[in-house]
């Protein structure tokens, strides 16, 4: 007997895999990663790192709009569709509910991606350009931001709109990136510790997307040690369980 | 106690950041702070591209006049200013940078002071420590920081031409200050590389036979 969460994770794949902005995006991913590896505006040696920055890039940006098409509209979605009804008069927890929503998410995002993905292991490869096992695990970091986006998002979801969600999970985001100008402004502006205290704050309880951010080491052909992955998988595993806590429990106190 | 776990797990992943990042432990002046984190994740693509604009200015001087376009040269440098703020790691900005405001501005300690922060973000690099110490040598007349540049360069070169064009340095600046004992020293490392044996010999009986006749 399957569980409640593994039937609602087949679920959320399987809308995911409807949608058609989803295959839309990661084809026109595809396309331009594969374009840019035709590309010769540099010299030779260059070319390489070149295509693998337009690569994660590419992957970035691209798994980005899909975490956001995905998530903003599985839990708000249903609520205002009212699907939600029929799916909570069914034996399962609202906790169940968002963690189903979110491993489906995760889920449906690995699949996004991963041709892309593929794509650039085989340049790799074949370029002799550096170690197709890096590339992965820059992937692999990358698939951690979007879950951690994926966890915020339903977070928010529990009690907003999809609108509202998808707005705010950007603002966040996009907050996360520039806590670094904010910290560097506070410590220039003023002298006084407090302003120190609110920038350590910041860096500490703030999602910090950097994390996963291996794109230098992997462009100039660095190893990156499993140890790393292992930290920034417990990192990315704490952000998850903390928005996935608080969205759950949003979501339990939220009458419909 | 989530929250805690978070912080706790940021600390643990603070520690192999200087590995896997190209921000850790650079000094970043608030300016570039400030633009790294607008463009976020694809501040490494827009290094590249403004390389791109970079290289065009660097191969496709104007002569307007009978003279380069300074122009050109000016707009250069600003684009590998923020080139070098959105990628530390990208090498021939500094390097370009570096030797622009040698040959091109007459401004040899800007020059260093670049090639230096270069070598501070990239200090495996050959080019940057060969580059810098050539203007050490030839702009700033300061020998023992060239001839440490040199050598570092020297150990640095990715294969046997690099290597000697950094000994060939080393052992220049040091018979500029005389020290002959050095510069051969030097001449003996040419001569263990491959194909450069008989070149290493040249100089170095041309520097005994210096020596013995007494003249510099």
């Amino acid at each position: 007997m399957t569980s409640p969460v593994a039937t609602i994770a087949a679920q959320a794949m399987r809308e995911a895999s409807r949608r058609r902005t989803l295959p839309a995006l990661v084809l026109f991913g595809c396309a331009v990663i594969i374009s840019s590896a035709f590309l010769s505006f540099f010299q030779l040696g260059v070319e390489i790192k070149f295509f693998k920055d337009v690569a994660i890039t590419v992957i970035f940006l691209f798994g980005t709009i899909a975490t956001l098409v995905i998530v903003s509209t599985q839990l708000s979605g249903e609520i205002e569709s009212r699907t939600i009804y029929n799916v909570l008069s069914k034996p399962i927890r609202r906790w169940e509910l968002v963690v189903g929503k979110f491993v489906g998410t995760a889920a449906a995002i690995a699949l996004a991606i991963a041709p892309m993905v593929g794509i650039l292991a085989f340049f790799i490869y074949t370029d002799h350009g550096g170690s197709e096992l890096e590339a992965v695990k820059a992937a692999y970091l990358l698939w951690l931001a979007f879950a951690v986006l994926s966890a915020i998002a339903l977070g928010i979801a529990s009690v907003a709109t999809s609108t509202v969600t998808a707005a705010l999970t950007v603002l966040l985001f996009v907050v996360s990136y520039l806590k670094g100008a904010v910290t560097a402004y506070l410590d220039l502006l003023s002298a006084h510790p407090a302003a120190g205290y609110v920038g350590q704050a910041l860096y500490y309880l703030l999602p910090n997307f950097e994390n996963f951010n291996i794109r230098t080491a992997l462009v100039h052909d660095e190893i990156v040690p499993w140890a790393y992955l292992g930290r920034t998988t417990l990192y990315a595993a704490a952000l998850i369980a903390l928005f996935l806590y608080l969205g759950a429990q949003l979501f339990e106190e939220r009458e419909f | 106690m989530l929250v805690v776990c978070v912080a706790g797990a940021q600390v643990l992943v603070d520690q192999y950041r200087p590995i896997v990042s190209d921000e850790a432990g650079v000094p970043f002046s608030v300016a570039a702070v400030v633009v790294r984190s607008f463009l976020g994740q694809i501040r490494g693509l827009a290094a590249d591209f403004l390389w791109l604009r970079v290289d065009e200015y660097q191969h496709r001087r104007r002569i307007i006049g009978g003279d380069l376009l300074r122009q050109d040269d000016e707009a250069l440098m600003p684009l590998v200013r923020l080139i070098t703020w959105l990628n530390p790691r990208f090498v021939d900005a500094y390097a370009l940078g570096g030797q622009w405001l040698a040959f091109h501005f007459n401004r040899p300690h800007e020059a260093v002071a670049f090639y230096e922060e270069g070598i501070r973000n990239n200090p495996q690099d050959f080019d940057l420590h060969n580059g810098a110490a050539w203007v050490y040598w030839r702009w700033l007349h300061e020998y023992p920081r060239a001839i440490a540049l040199a050598h570092q360069a020297a150990g640095l070169a990715p294969d046997d031409l690099h290597r000697f064009q950094a000994l060939w340095l080393e052992a220049h600046v040091r018979m500029t200050v005389g020290d002959r004992t050095g510069a051969i020293q030097a001449w003996r490392a040419v001569g263990r590389i491959p194909g450069y044996e008989q070149g290493a010999a040249t100089w170095i009986a041309r520097i005994q036979a210096q020596a013995a006749g007494g003249t510099r």
